[in-house]
């Protein structure tokens, strides 16, 4: 599938021309390892076996004493009973062995499976080897993901291995539906992605526009899964995310039950959903775990905070500058006494105020760990107080500021607070222009935008336009499991009775 | 026209209401008042009839000529010229309301708001927002408005109900202070502004999905109900609270809302009144910007159906900047002209074609009815 075309020339009976190009295939490759065996009566037939040592546990490579055991029925000696015949009538039939393996035939396989983690076992006079694999060294313990920590629930995380991330999936969805569909891509990098979605659930609309849209990538040469959700995704120069991301299994798996197609990649823990909807950036696994009336508090204070992060400052600026009439008189008044002596209108102040909080956190991210609470004490602490007496910024500013940035850092996923971080700057500048009128210009202009933007052929704002009244159960509030159960927002899931989705309704 | 753009029955609704609540909510109480005083709410019962009328008049037409606009059917029932002229006269129509409307919003906010802002910083921002919206289609538009009108009408029905402490039922009354002829002069005036709007949604029922006919007519009629309802509270509500005073009150709502002070908690709530006027402006002119490109497609036959956009939203832009010099003469021309623009273009348009519909049904069939009773 790659575009330089995978090594087809097939192995030859002749074991030191099969060795002299393995030889050099991986030259320079100082972990690979070719060991070369004696074998048959009185030593005389020779093979080699190839493996990767930073891949492979070496002292579980016992991959030849093995394949020769399975030829014999006695505890094998020095190898002197088994003759290339045996092996090759044995495992050239896939006669049984202790261990499984696959016969290979060409140098491209060799090459991959070496890479891969096998143990590859070439006979001199058999053109066709046979591939183990072996222990391979451990990879990150499964632990709860970092970035999506719950009070209830499960705290069961993804991590860097595939296969690993697969079966906890599996174990959670135990049905021959969920499909997991697997492909090599890149030329280089040779990485393995893998897409799953439950047969039942995914609207094959939205799957074969997944799958149209995936084209190609196999020539792509991708490092982690966040590739593909660009490869995928239509609004590039949108800020907001058209796709997400999660580490909790959980999760993914609720997510495959919704009937969204999910990405894994190997060496990569994050778990790509396709396609997110607007309305779903408002949950968090969690609101499931707990009891209806938390949740739906939750859920209200989420939206609060996303109205906040996005808009707070600019609200600010348009009704001190512009509309002070809209204040009540006490707090107009202390509002005007705070800003006495500054010299910037309320729009300068936001943005210095915005931009050095912005600083504040990339700062934060970047340093060394053990330096990063300096930062916010220096930054927050010191600059803060000294803006103030230094009538650079009113309390107020700070205090609008402050919470502003609460505000994002209580929205659940990082991509859609990271969106509302951009959206607030043309929001500020349009209520510094023009006040309440300019953010209600800006606030069209973004409803828009994200009324026009599809995702995987869905319209992103689904749910609240094209507006379904029974989704808000599941959006303004989390309504009672036992409701959202029995009829999912899943159509295809609720039975015979349930309307099939993305058709006709779907697509307005 | 795209045969792929249809929109649901529901949505159709809320672009029925979206296009005749749009900012009239707003305005109408004040000139409805002017001239029937007591009896503008019966006014606006009597032209809401005249409004149902030309509604059905507009789905009667549809059901004749399904997947045609006004000015398609125009061409089916008269020929092309006819269809032609009639396109001229809906052109010059809403080359004077879109201006008009978004006119409403600069003035409004030049008044109430923002007094030292100039108008056209209002006029171009909105002119941008509303462009912007239709180029994007019908689709989304709809979509976008389903939500809108929801907030909008949420809005003003949270002013109306908070405002209940100002209400004086005795205001009503006496009945008809002046006689019939006030009530006539009110409904003459809301039947052209905002009742018989509706006429132009003919150009829209193309879009409808054929498949909901049914559902569709009775959501019409529904949403129409409502928007009535609500145009009927606010006159009713602003009669209440401002009594003999309300024909001199602009912006009636926005007054009420000024007023409301509930605790220490709910005042100052004029704003909410404010956004909702902005935004039933905004969907109002962006509808009527949607069905003037619509017209001058079909009457050109342009391929390309957004290409005259931008220099359409432009014009309308210069028009609202510069069809009245003063607010005087802008309150002379929305409540005296365009009432009598509507009446007289808008809906006869829509009245004759449903009569010649009507009638060219009973010949065509009367023929068939002989041949039928024929030996």
């Amino acid at each position: 599938m790659s575009p330089q075309a995978p090594d087809t020339d097939r192995l030859s009976a002749d074991m030191r021309a099969n060795r002299r190009r393995i030889d050099h295939i991986f030259s320079d490759c100082f972990d690979i390892q070719v060991q070369p065996w004696q074998y048959g009566p009185g030593l005389s037939h020779s093979a080699f076996s190839v493996y990767c040592r930073s891949i492979v546990i070496e002292k579980d490579v016992k991959s030849f004493k093995q394949t020769l055991q399975s030829l014999v029925p006695h505890e094998l000696g020095p190898a002197e009973s088994v003759t290339p015949e045996q092996i090759i009538r044995v495992f050239g039939r896939h006669g049984v062995s202790p261990q499984p393996y696959r016969l290979i035939s060409t140098f491209g396989e060799v090459q991959n499976d070496v890479l891969e983690g096998y143990v590859v076992l070439i006979f001199d006079g058999w053109d066709q080897a046979v591939a183990y694999q072996v222990g391979r060294f451990p990879k990150r313990p499964v632990s709860e993901p970092v970035n999506e920590p719950v009070v209830q629930g499960p705290r069961e995380g993804t991590i860097e291995d595939l296969n690993t991330n697969l079966g906890m999936l599996r174990q959670r969805l135990k049905t021959p539906r969920l499909k997991a569909v697997s492909l090599t891509v890149g030329s280089n990098v040779q990485s393995k992605i893998v897409y799953l979605y439950l047969e039942n659930a995914v609207d094959p609309n939205t799957l074969a526009e997944f799958r149209r849209r995936l084209a190609g990538i196999e020539q792509v040469d991708i490092i982690s899964t966040s590739y593909v959700e660009q490869w995928i995704e239509s609004h590039a120069w949108s800020p907001f995310p058209q796709h997400r991301y999660t580490e909790r299994t959980d999760t993914a798996a609720a997510a495959l039950l919704d009937g969204k197609v999910i990405v894994l990649m190997e060496n990569s823990p994050t778990v790509l959903i396709c396609p997110a909807l607007f309305v779903e950036f408002f949950g968090t696994s969690e609101d499931y775990y707990v009891r209806t009336p938390f949740a739906s508090m939750i859920r209200w204070l989420r939206i609060v905070s996303y109205f906040m992060a996005a808009s707070l400052p600019s609200l600010y600026i348009a009704l001190s500058t512009f509309h002070p009439e809209l204040f009540p008189t006490v707090l107009l008044l202390a509002v005007m006494d705070s800003r006495e002596g500054i010299p910037f209108p309320a729009f300068f102040e936001a943005m210095i105020m915005e931009f050095s909080f912005e600083l504040l956190r990339e700062a934060g991210i970047r340093l060394p760990r053990p330096v990063g609470p300096a930062v916010s004490i220096v930054g927050a602490l010191v600059i803060g107080q000294a803006a103030i007496s230094a009538k650079i910024a009113s309390p107020f500013m700070v205090i609008i500021v402050a919470l502003t940035g609460i505000a994002s850092f209580s929205i659940p996923h990082y991509d859609m607070a990271i969106a509302l971080r951009i959206v607030r700057f043309p929001l500020m500048a349009s209520a510094g222009l023009l006040g309440l009128f300019g953010m209600m210009i800006a606030y069209l202009l973004f409803f828009l935008h994200l009324a026009c933007l599809h995702t995987l052929g869905q319209p992103y704002l689904s749910g609240l336009a094209p507006l379904k009244l029974r989704d808000l159960r599941d959006i303004l509030i989390r309504a009672p499991l036992r409701t959202l159960t029995r009829s999912p927002r899943n159509r295809r899931l609720s039975g015979a009775g349930g309307r099939p989705t993305g058709e006709g309704a779907g697509s307005r | 026209m795209n045969p792929r753009e249809t929109i649901s029955s529901s949505q159709m609704a809320f672009l029925a209401t979206a296009i005749s609540v749009g900012s009239s909510i707003v305005y109408i109480p004040s000139p409805i008042e002017q001239a029937a005083g007591n009896a503008a709410w019966l006014s606006m019962v009597a032209s809401f009839g005249f409004g149902l009328l030309i509604l059905s008049c507009v789905l009667y037409l549809n059901r004749k000529f399904p997947g045609q606009s006004l000015v398609g059917c125009c061409r089916t029932l008269l020929g092309p010229l006819p269809a032609a002229i009639a396109a001229v006269f809906l052109l010059a129509m809403l080359f004077f309301a879109l201006p008009a409307i978004v006119a409403g919003i600069g003035d409004f906010m030049t008044n109430v708001v923002m007094k030292q802002t100039p108008e056209y910083a209002f006029n171009s921002l909105s002119f941008l927002a509303i462009v912007l919206t239709v180029r994007a289609g019908i689709i989304v538009m709809a979509r976008m408005y389903l939500l809108i009108v929801f907030v909008m009408l949420l809005f003003c029905s949270t002013v109306i109900l908070l405002a209940t402490p100002l209400y004086r039922p005795e205001y009503l009354l006496p009945l008809l202070p002046g006689g019939v002829k006030p009530l006539l002069h009110g409904t003459y005036i809301a039947a052209g502004f905002p009742f018989g709007e509706i006429a132009l949604f003919a150009m829209l029922m193309p879009y409808a999905d054929r498949s909901e006919n049914a559902r569709l007519n009775r959501r019409l009629y529904l949403a129409y109900t409502v928007t009535g309802m609500m145009l009927l509270l606010s006159v009713v509500c602003s009669t209440m609270t401002f009594g003999p005073a309300a024909g001199d009150v602009q912006f009636a709502l926005f007054r009420i809302s000024y007023e409301v002070h509930v605790g220490e908690l709910f005042q100052r709530i004029e704003a909410i009144i404010g956004i909702a006027l902005i935004l039933g402006s905004y969907m109002k002119a962006s509808l009527f910007l949607f069905i003037l490109n619509r017209i001058l497609v079909e009457l050109l036959r342009l391929r390309d159906d957004k290409a005259l956009l931008y220099p359409l939203s432009l014009v309308s832009l210069l028009l609202s900047l510069t069809l009245y010099r003063n607010p005087a003469e802008f309150y002379q021309q929305v409540y005296v002209t365009w009432p009598f623009v509507v009446l007289s273009t808008g809906c006869s348009i829509v009245l004759l074609l449903t009569a010649l519909a009507w009638l060219s049904r009973r010949t065509r069939s009367l023929p068939n009815g002989r041949s039928g009773n024929a030996p």
